[in-house]
């Protein structure tokens, strides 16, 4: 069944689907949908804010050229200083998702031990 | 935030219109391609089309949040406020023209007061390494400060100046009468050799000094010089200059308008070797007055060049007097054309004014707080929307006071516009009495050292007037967040009463400037109207320099002149010294009074036209040893009063040196106790009427005691001549003459009338400075009653139709109206007149000389003051009267 984005994890999805390669808002969009198997839903809309933001920050750039079905269309690409951030946000969200883990996987034993 | 962002973030706010293009391109694609792919998939374009848009959103709101996301959000609120606050103003051109003028006036008279005094102390005259200019101060033990030093000790820096600086110059200022068909005052600089190398200021005709040429007796003219001497002639170079009787030649016009380093503009320049050789002054080794100024060297600083200077200190504080010791050297930056004395000084001559406009100020100030009040008060129900709808009292405060702001813009535009056109003018004005004297000013314009503190000033002034009515207006809406409530309180609650505190304010701050322009104004007057009882046109006072036998003896060869007297003092240029004069009346009984002690010769007399009133005048023959005195009136009549004085003897009194110091600053008015020892004994031959010879702002000269003398006895320092007529060759003539014989003094020939206009042009500018602040702080207070009774008889309208409806006289209506006002007026006053009262006494602490107390200042201009702010009242109250009752009570209230 399909989940909204947790919230404050928008521009993190963005900016790793902005690192597999330039592309354009909506092919962002459905990049990550794919790629979480369809599970994800982002709101439509709420992408853009989040990548203006990342282009204000320095995170991503863009430039304009034309797409596949021959419209001109805004492509964004991830900077160096992107990258950077994309590598201690990943590191942070895995810790994160460990510690959740490790509290709802604890049973009375391993606390006690 | 980073440089890099900084810079988009500029970017897209200087290009807004590409940022929302691209903005719709991007989600117009958005739309474009996702109705493509659900076409792909079978639905028809128009139905694809619909599906994109409902899944994409509120594009609206996406497009905020993106423009919320690059920054750009606050700025559209501002945006939107200040278009909004415009258009309040487009709607009331009345009220935003009254409000921009009435703070434009004194801000504009701080602009003024701040650009004079920026040109001085800021604008540095056209020299190169300017960032680099240095001026050496020498101090004392005790931290006394010397701007000057002596002529050995400048030529000893001079010779060796430290590592640290580049370079050093001295320079002496001196005033030579240059002679010609008529006299000029030579405003000049002696420089030393390599001074125009060290400024770096070339010639722009001819050359400017080299140290080792061989042009002795050269004058460099600066551009003002060569105008003023030689009107701009291209052959000037060559060309013979008297400068104090002596013969130079111009060598060169100095360039870039460079008209020396000081606040009046020279006219030339001499190098110091031959003005010293030429005008040898017997003092000139105890002497300070040499400046010296340089560079710092390129990778040095002050404290270093101070370092190295403290070893060249010893030697120089050896030859030092004790009371001139030297304790050490500083070195100052230089900027503008003071030193750190003149300027201490020109800002203590500026404060009074300062005062007066920061009283105006504030009077502007809770004249628009009061416009602005009434403003926001019938703006009250559309607060209490917006408060209710959730606008923060930030919000609410930025948005009202927005449109003060806007006020404050504009009024500093219009003060800026004021300040560049009246600069010129207003110097040429203030300055007038130095022009006079025949100097010349240096050029003004305004420049950008004044336009800050000018919008700092009406930054704070909007502040003022828009911030503190905004508190009080939001006060309550958001307490009541109720648009009703909020407007109930506007009219019964904090509104009125701070409405009330304002006009108080204003009529008290008024009151005070008027009645201190009432006293500046009388002073003057009595300046103006003080007779003098003679006639000054034809007569020249000289200084009798060292030999005044031989002096007079070649002017009486002069055809020009008709009669010599001689005096201790030129009159009109100084005060003689006062003494205790006692009298041993009848009864045995001593009765002293403070006089001044003029000794004349017998001419001095005849050439002022004096009469004796009894007995005689002094004769010819009677000199400084004679036993004798001649009375003014005044004199005589304080003494015997109701007796003949004739044949009567009076003591004259030494008095200690503190009586003295009383007596300078009291005048004739001053207690003396008559108790030092006797000085001499004379009889009264004769009395003759008062005259004034003094300083006319303390009126005439009071009880003089004339004595005997004669020309070449010591005390008789100063000549008087009769001219033929007043022709400028006739002065040169005499000043010729005096040069010829004594060519190292300056005797100074100073027509009288010169003289009269020198005491009186201060007096006269300082009473119009004075009374154009007053003016428009009247004209600002007036109007500003006018409104708020006539906003008072509009808010209560409808309560006012009521009672005509039931009856009351439309007198009484108007008495009703004018209730609060009067209360104002007279509360104001009770303010502003004990605050003028204790200021006037502070200021008499300084000088007992002035006029304290003028009952058209203290009474008149507050009764004035008075009935303008009544009248201002009674218009709009009046108005009140002509309410129709049936009308006002169908309006809505």
């Amino acid at each position: 069944m399909a989940q909204p984005v947790l919230p404050g994890t928008l521009e993190l999805l963005a900016l790793k689907a902005v690192s597999l390669g330039a592309e354009h808002g909506l092919g962002l969009l459905q990049r990550i949908q794919r790629s979480s198997g369809d599970v994800l839903l982002v709101e439509q809309g709420a992408l853009y804010p989040a990548l203006h933001r990342l282009e204000a920050q320095g995170l991503v750039r863009c430039e304009w050229g034309v797409s596949d079905n021959n419209r001109r269309a805004k492509y964004y690409a991830i900077t160096a200083a992107g990258r950077r951030r994309l590598g201690e946000d990943t590191r942070q969200w895995r810790q994160l998702v460990e510690a959740m883990d490790a509290v709802l996987g604890a049973d009375a034993g391993s606390l006690r031990a | 935030m980073s440089p890099l962002r900084l810079l988009r973030w500029l970017r897209d706010l200087l290009d807004r219109r590409r940022v929302e293009r691209e903005l719709d391109a991007e989600l117009d694609f958005h739309l474009q391609t996702r109705a493509d792919q659900l076409e792909a998939e079978g639905l028809a374009r128009a139905e694809a089309l619909r599906r994109a848009r409902i899944e994409l959103g509120m594009l609206e709101l996406h497009r905020d949040d993106v423009r919320g996301a690059r920054g750009l959000r606050a700025l559209e609120h501002l945006r939107g406020d200040l278009l909004y606050a415009l258009r309040g103003l487009r709607r009331s051109p009345l009220y935003a023209l009254t409000a921009t003028v009435v703070l434009a006036l004194p801000l504009a008279a701080a602009l003024l007061l701040h650009a004079i005094y920026a040109v001085y102390a800021y604008q540095s005259p056209p020299i190169e390494r300017v960032e680099r200019w240095v001026q050496l101060q020498g101090h004392s033990p005790e931290n006394r400060a010397y701007s000057r030093f002596t002529a050995e000790e400048a030529d000893t820096l001079l010779a060796s100046p430290p590592p640290a600086l580049a370079g050093l110059y001295s320079q002496t200022h001196f005033s030579q009468p240059l002679l010609g068909g008529q006299v000029q005052r030579g405003m000049g600089v002696a420089v030393s050799a390599d001074y125009f190398q060290q400024i770096g200021v070339g010639a722009r005709l001819g050359r400017v000094f080299v140290p080792d040429a061989e042009d002795e007796m050269g004058v460099v003219l600066s551009e003002a010089g060569w105008a003023q001497l030689f009107d701009r002639a291209p052959d000037v170079v060559g060309q013979p200059l008297d400068i104090g009787g002596q013969r130079f030649a111009v060598i060169g016009v100095a360039d870039r308008g460079y008209d020396g380093s000081h606040p009046i503009a020279q006219l030339l320049f001499v190098r110091q070797r031959d003005y010293r050789a030429v005008f040898p002054q017997p003092s000139d080794a105890a002497e300070l007055s040499h400046e010296v100024g340089g560079f710092l060297a390129a990778d040095a600083d002050i404290g270093l060049a101070e370092q190295q200077l403290q070893a060249r200190v010893q030697p120089l504080a050896a030859r030092r007097p004790a009371d001139l010791a030297l304790a050490g050297i500083r070195v100052h930056r230089a900027e503008g054309r003071l030193n750190a004395g003149d300027r201490e000084e020109m800002v203590l001559a500026s404060t009074p004014a300062a005062i007066a406009i920061l009283l105006m100020l504030l009077v502007a100030s809770a004249n628009l707080a009061n416009l602005v009040l009434a403003r926001f008060s019938s703006r009250a129900a559309e607060l209490g929307v917006r408060a209710a709808l959730g606008a923060s009292r930030a919000r609410l405060l930025l948005q009202l006071w927005l449109e003060c702001g806007l006020l404050g813009l504009a009024a500093s535009a219009l003060a800026l516009a004021l300040g560049a056109l009246l600069l010129e003018p207003i110097h040429a004005r203030v300055f007038s009495l130095i022009a006079e004297m025949g100097i010349r000013l240096i050029e003004v314009r305004l420049s950008g050292h004044s336009v800050l503190p000018v919008l700092m000033l009406a930054l704070l002034c909007t502040l003022a007037f828009g911030l503190l009515p905004a508190l009080v207006v939001t006060r309550r809406s958001r307490a009541s967040g109720n648009a009703q409530q909020l407007g109930q309180a506007m009219r019964g609650g904090d509104a009125p009463r701070l409405r009330g505190a304002l006009m108080v304010t204003q009529i008290a701050a008024s009151c005070f400037l008027l009645v201190v322009a009432g006293l500046i104004a009388a002073n003057a007057r009595r300046t103006l109207e003080t007779p003098l009882g003679y006639a000054p046109e034809r007569l020249v006072g000289l200084s009798a320099g060292s030999a005044p036998e031989r002096l007079v003896a070649r002017l009486r060869e002069l055809a020009e002149v008709e009669g010599i007297g001689a005096s201790n003092l030129m009159p009109l240029m100084g005060e003689p010294e006062r003494v205790a004069a006692r009298a041993v009346l009848d009864d045995g009984s001593a009765r002293s009074l403070a006089a001044q002690l003029r000794p004349a010769d017998a001419a001095w007399f005849e050439l002022l036209g004096l009469a004796p009133l009894r007995g005689r005048l002094l004769r010819a023959h009677e000199d400084s040893q004679a036993p004798v005195a001649v009375l003014s009136r005044s004199a005589a009549e304080r003494l015997w009063p109701g007796a003949d004085p004739l044949g009567r003897s009076l003591d004259l009194v030494e008095e200690p040196d503190s009586a003295q110091a009383r007596l300078r600053l009291a005048g004739d008015r001053a207690p003396v106790a008559a108790s030092g020892a006797l000085r001499r004994r004379v009889e009264i031959v004769g009395v003759v009427p008062d005259i004034a010879t003094g300083f006319l702002i303390s009126g005439a000269d009071g009880p003089v005691v004339y004595l005997p003398a004669r020309i070449g006895e010591a005390g008789l320092g100063s000549l008087l001549l009769r001219l033929r007529d007043t022709r400028p060759r006739t002065r040169a003539a005499v000043y010729q003459a005096c040069i010829a014989l004594t060519p190292n003094e300056d005797c100074a020939p100073t027509p009288l009338t010169d003289a009269l206009r020198i005491q009186r042009l201060p007096v006269i500018v300082a009473a119009e400075i004075a009374s154009g602040l007053g003016a428009v702080a009247l004209a600002i207070s007036c109007f500003g009653l006018y409104g708020l009774v006539a906003y008072g008889v509009q808010q209560r309208r409808r309560e006012l139709g009521l009672r005509l409806a039931l009856g009351a006289s439309r007198g009484r209506l108007i008495a009703t109206v004018l209730r609060d006002a009067r209360r104002q007026i007279a509360l104001g006053l009770a303010i502003g007149l004990p605050l003028a009262f204790v200021l006037t006494r502070l200021l008499a602490q300084l000088t007992d000389r002035i006029t304290l107390f003028d009952p058209l200042a203290f009474l008149g201009v507050p009764l004035l003051l008075a009935l303008l702010a009544a009248l201002a009242a009674y218009l709009p109250a009046r108005a009140s009267a002509r309410i129709d009752p049936a009308e006002s009570l169908r309006a809505e209230g």
